[in-house]
């Protein structure tokens, strides 16, 4: 049973590897939904286009997808706000299914737009080759810098919201729209400002898929789905529940690619959220209000 | 609120007369863009019945095609039954799979039910890949050839009349008004006596067999399934989008957005897949922020049209 | 099986969370009556109507309505049986007609008889000329006024009403109180919770008295206005807002 142990703990490992992955992007997600109350459904979308940006950036001017995270931050931080100020706003007060629709048809669109403008081949970004030994544990490099550069962005966004002004503002707006805007809060701006934010996170998001995995345009709707269970996991709304969602999706899916095969893996989480949605809607970490 | 259905059954006569008629005469060419646009009709159709008409929309309807597909075709190749049997043996797969579902998803409410629903349909494509011993995994199953496009055409015409039908049928009696009751409010309906869980269940259910009897006609006239393209996405987008243009909650609602874009795609679009799909996403994005209530709700609402149950 | 009170609340407890919306509340209504359910905001009132229709089971006690327990049961059910109600926020179906919404609650007639007797409902609420509009083009006294028609389609043998009158104009409201009347001549009792005090003293044969999800009081209206408890837990708080 023992020399097993080794095993369990790569598989393990590894699920915390790609679940810090997960946790920044249902991060991002929950940030929106918690202040607009959206579930933005085109979230995996604007990853996609982060990886892309990333895949570029590399491919024309041997940028690392490490150091272009602040650009494709930007860039979709940029495009958040347009998507958010141009279209969501307009649907801003309607049943919570114009969002839901709304967001789903941007997404189809960006898709589309990067298989007309990319192809549907699958690219990646070979930045950072190899693995690095721990015990008896292979940690590849890319997964491992992929891993740290989540902790850190999820770790600061998180600070983000706890220290500063404009962080306590959304938190304000994402526990009571109306009181905070009694307060003073500026709450459209607010939502732009979160929106923007939780795009950013998608894109930084993009550059680590890029630099771990290959992708091609159709990979967000896989991470649409993924983001949402986790979400579902760790309590709509809750900033820290998706972040422990996300690692805790990442081990089970590792878990479960151990134990039975590769293609039941994207089933675990669907059936994951269904049982959480029926027996724990509030999710691990309750939902916020 | 029972007005004469003399106008009504002359009508649906006279469409399965040009059903007939089509299937008949048609060349090849045209029975192939016949089925595509019968097949959107019904399904659009189908998901209205429950998504148009309750306001559960689901992201997921394009499982009850896939396992009506699977089963139809399983029934005929490991069963070795005749198309008719193995049509119905689809249906009835669909309603069982529905109830079963329905009776866990339809106790989440809004945008939970709808991506549950995704979620499932997700799980059961996963299901049918996986499952190679018995539906033979990615490589899918090719068929006998046991029924002619024509048939198949005729078999999934009759289908899609029969859908709006019960969709007239349903709109004008108390449980289609139970359904929009749930719709506008499901706790205030609740409180006037509808049992709401019973009757979005009965819909979800009566919503799968046409989607069903779709996948099974859709096998005959394909000769060929595999999990790609039996749980296609892009159907679930097609339904949504299709409803949602012509208004979902009406009988013909979804007959004009199926026609409509039917007709379009066949015309226009199919020579640029990827434009195609992108496509139907600016429709989505348009509709919700320009006509969310549909092309016939809003014609009525102008007073062009009668503002009636039964369109 | 039948007895005199049509329904009995016994030793009813509810909670939310650290809260005890209901504790030990007992009361009951007699057939054919007007009962009368006051007590300042926050006390239990619309929480009891809650437990009683079903939208959630009490924690403990029993609830009887008929002679048969309903404690539990889900709201449609309760409905199906003959106790019916509004709520404090409105519920009409938006995108229906008027006469749509009447025919949802509709009893189960033949469709003819059924929608006789929703418009002649709604031509008693004054609605007539709005029966084939869209419930979402009322103005809010109108769909109240709605809400208060599609209330007594089912030919209900109980109804409780959840400040019925709130946005409706005085002359609409005197009818209003007039048709709860007439129904009751006609057979269905009434529990009304409603701030109007003159109108619960001269409407209600027995008021019944919450502070706290506790029945503090019961009985005739001069009775209970002549409690001390009463007058302390909610006119005391009436008067001391009118020195204002």
């Amino acid at each position: 049973m023992l020399e097993f142990l080794p095993v369990y703990l790569q598989v393990i490992v590894g699920g915390l590897l790609l679940g810090a992955l997960y946790a920044l992007i249902a991060s991002g997600l929950n940030l929106i939904f918690g202040v607009l109350r959206v579930i933005n459904i085109c979230h995996g979308e604007l990853m996609m286009l982060g990886a892309y940006a990333a895949f570029g950036l590399f491919a024309l001017w041997n940028v690392h997808p490490l150091l272009s995270i602040p650009v494709t931050f930007a860039l979709l931080f940029l495009l958040g706000i347009l998507i958010e100020k141009t279209l969501v706003e307009r649907v801003a007060g309607a049943p919570e299914l114009s969002s839901l629709l709304l967001t789903f048809g941007i997404g189809i669109i960006l898709t589309s737009a990067a298989m007309n403008a990319f192809k549907a081949d699958f690219r990646s970004v070979p930045a950072l080759t190899g693995s690095i030994l721990l015990w008896e544990i292979a940690l590849p490099r890319a997964r491992l810098a992929s891993f740290v550069t989540a902790l850190v962005i999820t770790g600061g966004a998180y600070l983000f919201l706890k220290r500063t002004r404009a962080g306590k503002a959304i938190r304000a707006a994402s526990q009571n729209a109306l009181v905070a805007e009694t307060c003073g809060i500026d709450v459209a701006r607010v939502r732009l400002f979160a929106y923007g934010l939780g795009a950013g996170m998608a894109g930084a998001a993009g550059n680590l898929i890029a630099l771990s995995y290959s992708f091609n345009p159709e990979v967000g709707h896989v991470f649409n789905l993924k983001a949402f269970a986790i979400i579902v996991l760790g309590g709509m709304g809750n900033f820290a529940g998706a972040f422990w969602g996300g690692l805790l999706l990442g081990v089970v899916e590792g878990l479960t690619g151990y134990f039975a095969t590769a293609q039941v893996v994207d089933a675990v989480a669907y059936l994951l959220m269904l049982l959480f949605l029926l027996f724990r809607p509030s999710g691990l970490m309750g939902a916020a209000k | 609120m029972k007005e004469s259905r003399l106008p009504v059954a002359l009508a649906s006569l006279a469409v399965l007369a040009a059903l007939f008629a089509y299937a008949a005469l048609a060349s090849p060419y045209l029975i192939a863009a016949g089925f595509t646009i019968v097949l959107f009709v019904t399904l659009s159709a189908s998901w209205n019945l429950v998504s148009g008409y309750t306001g559960y929309v689901s992201f997921g309807h394009v499982v009850f095609f896939g396992i009506g597909a699977y089963t139809a075709s399983l029934l005929a190749t490991k069963g070795g039954l005749g198309w008719p049997a193995a049509t119905l043996g689809a249906a009835s797969a669909a309603a069982v799979l529905a109830l079963v579902l329905g009776s866990i998803t339809l106790r989440l409410k809004g945008a939970y039910f709808a991506i549950a629903m995704l979620g499932a349909s997700e799980a059961v494509r996963v299901a049918a890949s996986t499952w190679e011993s018995l539906t033979g995994g990615g490589s899918g199953i090719t068929l006998p050839n046991i029924l002619s496009p024509r048939g198949a055409f005729l078999l999934l015409g009759i289908t899609a009349l029969g859908t709006i039908v019960l969709t007239y049928v349903v709109a004008q009696s108390r449980f289609g008004l139970h359904l929009l009751a749930i719709r506008e409010d499901e706790t205030g309906a609740e409180a006037m006596g509808v049992a709401a869980t019973r009757a979005k269940t009965a819909a979800f259910v009566l919503s799968a067999v046409p989607a069903g009897i779709a996948g099974a006609a859709n096998a005959w006239h394909i000769n060929y399934i595999d999990p790609e393209s039996t749980f296609p996405m892009l159907l679930t987008i097609q339904m949504i989008v299709m409803t949602m243009l012509g208004g979902g909650g009406t009988v013909l609602g979804p007959v004009v957005g199926a026609l409509l874009l039917g007709l379009a795609g066949e015309f226009l679009w199919a020579r640029f897949p990827f434009v195609h799909l992108g496509l139907y996403g600016l429709l989505i994005v348009g509709i919700v922020i320009f006509i969310p209530e549909g092309l016939l709700p809003r014609l009525m609402a102008r007073g062009i049209l009668p503002r009636t149950r039964r369109l | 099986m039948t007895g005199p009170d049509i329904l009995q609340v016994r030793h009813v407890f509810k909670a939310f969370g650290g809260l005890q919306a209901l504790s030990d509340v007992s009361f009951s209504v007699p057939r054919r009556g007007i009962v009368g359910l006051i007590g300042p905001n926050g006390s239990g009132k619309t929480t009891l109507f809650n437990a009683v229709s079903g939208f959630f089971p009490p924690d403990r006690g029993e609830i009887v309505l008929d002679g048969r327990p309903i404690a539990g049961r889900p709201a449609w059910t309760v409905a199906r049986r003959g106790l019916v109600r509004t709520f404090q926020v409105i519920r009409v179906f938006g995108q229906m007609t008027a006469l749509e919404n009447m025919l949802v609650a509709a009893p189960g007639l033949d469709a003819r008889a059924e929608k006789e007797r929703a418009l002649a409902l709604l031509g008693r609420v004054g609605l007539s000329r709005h029966a084939n509009e869209y419930a979402a083009d009322f103005s809010y006294g109108m769909t109240k006024l709605l809400e208060f028609a599609r209330v007594l389609m089912p030919g209900p043998s109980l109804v409780l009403l959840d400040e019925p009158a709130a946005g409706v104009n005085p002359r609409m409201r005197e009818t209003l109180w007039s048709i709860v009347r007439e129904s009751r001549e006609a057979g269905t009792t009434f529990v009304i919770i409603e701030h109007d005090m003159n109108v619960m003293m001269t409407l209600c044969e027995r008021l019944t008295v919450l502070n706290y999800g506790e029945v503090i009081a019961e009985g005739a209206p001069e009775e209970v206005r002549r409690n001390k408890d009463v007058v302390e837990a909610y006119f005391g708080k009436t008067a001391e807002r009118a020195e204002r």
